[in-house]
């Protein structure tokens, strides 16, 4: 490998580094580092190595191929340790990039590392790896390396960011493509025709700019959009249950919303009326960015109607300043009859989900793309809504026809392991009626078989619900809606997830003597909550809290008048004066029934503990095995090195012993010079060089002498044992004497100096041009 | 690279002090002048041709006098006049009315330096018959073929100015020279020395041989052995691309160039007294036998551009080897 291979591989390294700034910008934590720079070096060593051994551009792609099924699947976790090729890892590997793709259109930035979005970057930065080298040191074509690697700097531009965010994101990339430009282009003769060369360019970065959007992960139609602070941003899907992971998981806890409330109340934003397998989402399964139908939207200047009739209900008032918030849903508790305040202009309720939403509404009419982040810092608006509030007794007489039937119980697949542990689950509870089966699964879920936790894997895999229901029995509010929705849905209970805030804590209790009616509460990021609706038509949708959140933050369903207070059999138990049973787990093996009073079991959030900076680690980091992956990058830098030394030795080992150790010291000499800053000229031989130094009285005629004899020993010449013990000396002292012919500040200052005279006199040239 | 044990090498020890003998006779009538002495010698050492530009007067005819007393061989010299026929160079058969037979008698070309004064002079026609006549080392005169004597070195000499009625070597007979050098003007203190010793009579006649003519063959034959390392070769090799690829130049060095480059810096290896080239040798060369050979593109030579500085260009961009 040559120097000037070194230095433009050297280049390729610090361009992909250059471009860390700008995915800080997507992720959570810098843990997206450490895989994505592994993937870096390791595409580029594999590179090197290929080049240094003499392999062709095919013989290149082939190993980056190679070394890409062999790493890249432990970087990312797909597999545990190095696996050959087989269907197994294609598959694997498939299902990984699917998510991946999935993942970049419902995940908001910053996003935690999740796997398949590790997959693909990973995939990315070793691809534009790979293609930087060969372009840039292959084949000298800096201005095509540049480009390959702007695809990758443009990636992360889906996310909207601050004119700060422009600078940090551009800034290091434009300087290190400017200094790979003044170290590489190349200006000595034949000198570049810049027209020409600048058109190629040019129409090459068009193409790539037409190209890479539809190319590149997020973007297109099903972007990523910013929870971001950046006013004005348009949301760009609109799937409300992406963000609460993210709100929970936001170490920076803000207050978001301040309530005055008649009573204690869920803040909804939206229901989520579909389950695709991997995630709740708003309309139907198939649109990857849900737009409402027409025909369902109200402007809320009038009474809105209802989404579902409700016979009885309890009347809610609430007034909502928003503190710190930039949403398009509307938080209110459901279902609102009336909004009130300046803003409900450019509002609309929806009765297809049933949310509020801010949108662009021109003299009531509604604007063909009008959906917009209205909910911001200083909004304020009254809700009035009517809160179903039924009785057992008039639960117990619905029934629901086909159709509603059909329609919400809509699953992607079966999930008959679910629908047992729903059953028995049930017949446990002696649950025959839909409420008390409802009621029953609720039970079930808070009653101490399953752990509160945000520290937890994401649910990823098809049997992702099946291994948290059944194995895990680990999570958050989401994990456990989304779980107790779909157990509902497979044994044909409608139900679907809402979204929204908990109540939040009371900041100002009601005070009517003194004229305050409403008590005062206040909602932060750690109140983004997820829990059950279900249908009782004619009673409208009812909430179910499947959570075993422990710190009081959520309306408890059986302490608070959440849900109907009593199933037929507590009511039976309750007139036999029995004592209410524990929950049992049909499921569960005796031995792990875990003891409620057991501190092991203790909830792990305590009350005061909101999400703090232990709970902050993003849903999944990938696993990195690292011993494999360790293990096969110092075997490929064991061969790079065993490629380099054999190269440098090679050129010696055809000549007498005498001679290569003349010319050894020769090698030692001019790297000496180098280092001090005294380079070669391309043109000058040893004996050149050596007079130079001698005339500029860097050293003694002793050099003159070396370099006679180096050449000797280059070009044929006798040299014996002698004449090199005789050349090592002077060398020797030609080394010592060019060292100490420069002043060490300037011996270290040339290592930046060397290569910065160099760039000057580049750009000199260009500007010549 | 190296030369292996075992290989032969060339037995350099008696070459080289004839060849500074040489050159130290040559000296003593050309004053001040040892860098064309010593490519006059390796011009005949490397058995090619040398191409003298200068104006009259500068000592051209006594440089090749002197090379050839010094080597104790014959020398002839032509003045190139338009006029002047292929046959008053190469040699003529006449009819003997004695014996009744044609007899061939032998042109000046048959003499071991041949040195042809102003060759721009003459036609075409006559140029070529000289220029054949040193590559082949032969001359063919009604059928019977007569080998030139060996060693064998045409000097012929150019004058760069008054350019009117003459005609200017094609490109293809100029690479036919090993080198093109011109000898210039003495320098003031050479010039007082040339009046002294000129004034007393043709220094010529006391110059006494170094050396006879079979030395010099058996020299330029061991001259052939000089090693030549794989990256020297690869060096001259890149530098004769070097200048086809150059964008003042519009023709470039040919493959002969190479060659010549190549023996040449084995003849200077030789009087160096080493049996090995260097990169030196070769840049030192380089210019002398690469200008010539170069025609640089209409816009350079407008521009007032010099093959030399292109030659000088090429020396500097190329990486010279260090092993």
């Amino acid at each position: 490998m040559s120097g000037y291979d070194a230095l433009r591989a050297g280049l390729v390294a610090l361009l992909l580094v250059s471009l860390v700034p700008a995915f800080d910008r997507v992720f959570v934590t810098g843990a997206w580092r450490l895989p994505a720079l592994t993937a870096m070096v390791a595409a580029l060593g594999i590179a090197l190595l290929v080049r240094a051994a003499g392999g062709g551009a095919i013989a290149s792609a082939v190993a980056s191929l190679v070394g890409f099924v062999v790493l890249v699947p432990m970087l990312t976790g797909v597999t545990e340790g190095p696996t050959w090729p087989g269907p197994e890892l294609w598959a694997a590997l498939g299902e990984r990039f699917t998510d991946g793709f999935r993942e970049l259109q419902v995940t908001p930035a910053p996003t935690p590392l999740l796997s398949g979005i590790a997959l693909i970057l990973v995939t990315g930065f070793w691809v534009v790896t790979h293609l930087a080298h060969e372009l840039l040191v292959r084949w000298r074509s800096t201005g095509g390396a540049l480009i390959v690697v702007a695809v990758l700097w443009a990636a992360p531009l889906v996310v909207p960011m601050t004119t700060d965010g422009v600078r940090l994101h551009t800034v290091p990339f434009l300087a290190a493509a400017a200094l790979t430009l003044l170290t590489t282009v190349e200006l000595r003769p034949p000198r570049p025709r810049l027209a020409a060369a600048g058109a190629v360019m040019a129409a090459a970065a068009i193409v790539v700019a037409a190209v890479a959007p539809g190319v590149l992960p997020g973007y297109g139609s099903d972007g990523w959009y910013g929870l971001g602070r950046g006013v004005g941003v348009q949301p760009r899907g609109y799937q409300p249950i992406v963000d609460i992971s993210q709100r929970l998981h936001n170490p920076d806890v803000r207050d978001v919303l301040r309530v005055e409330s008649s009573r204690r109340t869920y803040l909804r934003l939206a229901g989520l009326d579909s389950f695709d397998g991997f995630t709740w989402r708003l309309g139907p399964p198939t649109d990857g960015s849900y737009r409402p139908d027409r025909e369902s939207l109200y402007v809320a200047t009038d009474l809105l109607p209802p989404e579902e009739p409700a016979r009885t209900t309890e009347q809610v008032f609430v007034d909502i300043e928003v503190l710190d918030l930039a949403n398009m849903f509307v938080p209110a508790p459901y279902q609102p009859v009336q909004v009130l305040g300046p803003h409900r202009d450019e509002m609309v309720w929806s009765t297809a989900g049933g949310f509020l939403a801010t949108w662009d509404v021109d003299e009531g009419r509604l604007e063909a793309d009008g959906p917009r982040v209205g909910v911001t810092q200083g909004v304020t608006y009254r809700v009035q809504s009517e809160y179903p509030a039924p009785t057992r007794e008039q639960l117990l007489e619905v029934t629901v026809d086909e159709e509603t039937l059909a329609t919400w119980t809509q699953l992607p697949r079966e999930y008959p392991e679910l629908a047992a542990v729903a059953e028995d689950v049930y017949a446990a509870a002696g649950a025959t009626s839909t409420i008390d089966q409802v009621l029953a699964l609720q039970d079930w879920f808070t009653g101490g078989t399953f752990t509160y936790d945000l520290d937890v894997p994401a649910l990823r895999g098809d049997d992702a619900l099946e291994r948290f229901v059944m194995e895990d029995r680990v999570g958050y509010c989401e994990y456990f809606a989304a779980a107790m929705a779909v157990m509902l849905r497979a044994t044909d209970i409608p139900a679907r997830v809402a979204t929204g805030f908990l109540p939040g804590e009371v900041t100002r209790q009601a005070d009517p003597e003194a004229g305050r009616e409403l008590t005062e509460y206040t909602v932060t990021t750690a109140d983004a909550h997820a829990w059950v609706e279900v249908l009782f038509p004619g009673y409208g949708w009812i909430t179910f809290e499947p959570t075993p959140r422990t710190d009081g933050a959520q309306i408890q369903p059986r302490a608070d008048d959440l849900t109907p207070l009593e199933t037929e059999r507590e009511r039976q138990l309750r007139e036999s004066d029995a004592p209410v049973p524990d929950p049992t787990d049909p499921t569960t093996p005796d031995e792990d029934i875990l003891d409620p009073d057991d501190p092991a079991f203790q909830d792990p959030t305590t009350p005061d503990e909101v999400p703090d900076e232990e709970a902050v680690a993003p849903v999944e980091e990938t696993g990195i095995p690292w011993t494999p992956v360790i293990v096969t990058l110092l075997v490929l830098i064991a061969a790079l090195a065993a490629v380099l030394l054999h190269q440098r030795r090679r050129s010696y080992l055809d000549v007498p012993p005498a001679a290569r150790r003349v010319l050894l010291a020769q090698d030692r000499l001019l790297r000496t010079a180098v280092y001090c800053g005294l380079d070669r000229r391309p043109g000058e031989t040893m004996l050149e060089v050596a007079r130079r130094w001698h005339m500029a009285g860097r050293v003694d005629s002793a050099a003159v002498r070396f370099a006679r004899i180096a050449q000797a020993a280059a070009f044929g010449g006798i040299v014996d044992e002698g004449l090199a013990d005789e050349a090592e000396e002077l060398c020797g002292r030609a080394i010592a004497d060019l060292r100490a012919s420069v002043r060490p500040a300037e011996r270290r200052a040339a290592r930046v100096r060397v290569p910065w005279e160099e760039a000057k006199a580049r750009s000199r040239e260009l500007l010549r041009v | 690279m190296s030369i292996t044990e075992g290989q032969t090498r060339p037995d350099l020890s008696t070459v080289a002090p004839t060849l500074v003998a040489i050159e130290d006779n040559v000296q003593q009538v050309i004053a001040g002048k040892p860098e064309v002495i010593r490519l006059a010698i390796i011009a005949l050492l490397a058995e090619g041709h040398l191409l003298v530009e200068d104006v009259p007067g500068v000592g051209k005819t006594l440089l090749a006098r002197a090379l050839a007393r010094s080597i104790d061989c014959t020398a002839s010299r032509v003045q190139f006049t338009p006029d002047l026929l292929p046959s008053d160079v190469t040699g003529i058969t006449v009819y003997s009315p004695d014996t009744g037979r044609f007899t061939f008698r032998p042109g000046p070309i048959f003499a071991n330096i041949v040195l042809g004064d102003e060759i721009n002079r003459a036609g075409p026609k006559t140029q070529s018959a000289l220029l054949e006549a040193m590559e082949e080392r032969t001359v063919t005169i009604d059928g019977v073929t007569h080998e030139l004597a060996r060693p064998f070195m045409v000097i012929a000499t150019q004058n760069p100015i008054e350019l009117e009625g003459t005609y200017p070597l094609p490109e293809a007979q100029r690479d036919r020279f090993l080198m093109r050098i011109s000898i210039g003007y003495p320098h003031q203190d050479d010039e007082l020395e040339i009046l002294r010793t000129h004034g007393r009579g043709d220094p010529l006649g006391r110059l006494a041989p170094a050396c006879d003519a079979e030395t010099v063959i058996t020299a330029i034959d061991r001259i052939r052995e000089v090693h030549v390392s794989e990256s020297l070769e690869r060096y001259v090799i890149a530098l004769c691309r070097a200048t086809r690829v150059h964008p003042e130049v519009e023709l470039g060095a040919s493959p002969r160039a190479s060659l010549s480059l190549l023996r040449a810096s084995r003849a200077e290896a030789a009087i160096s007294g080493r049996d090995y080239v260097i990169p030196d040798d070769v840049k030192r060369l380089a210019p002398h036998v690469l200008s010539h050979r170069l025609i640089l593109s209409p816009d350079s030579e407008l521009a007032g551009h010099t093959t030399g500085a292109v030659i000088a260009d090429v020396l500097d961009g190329v990486p010279a080897p260090t092993d």
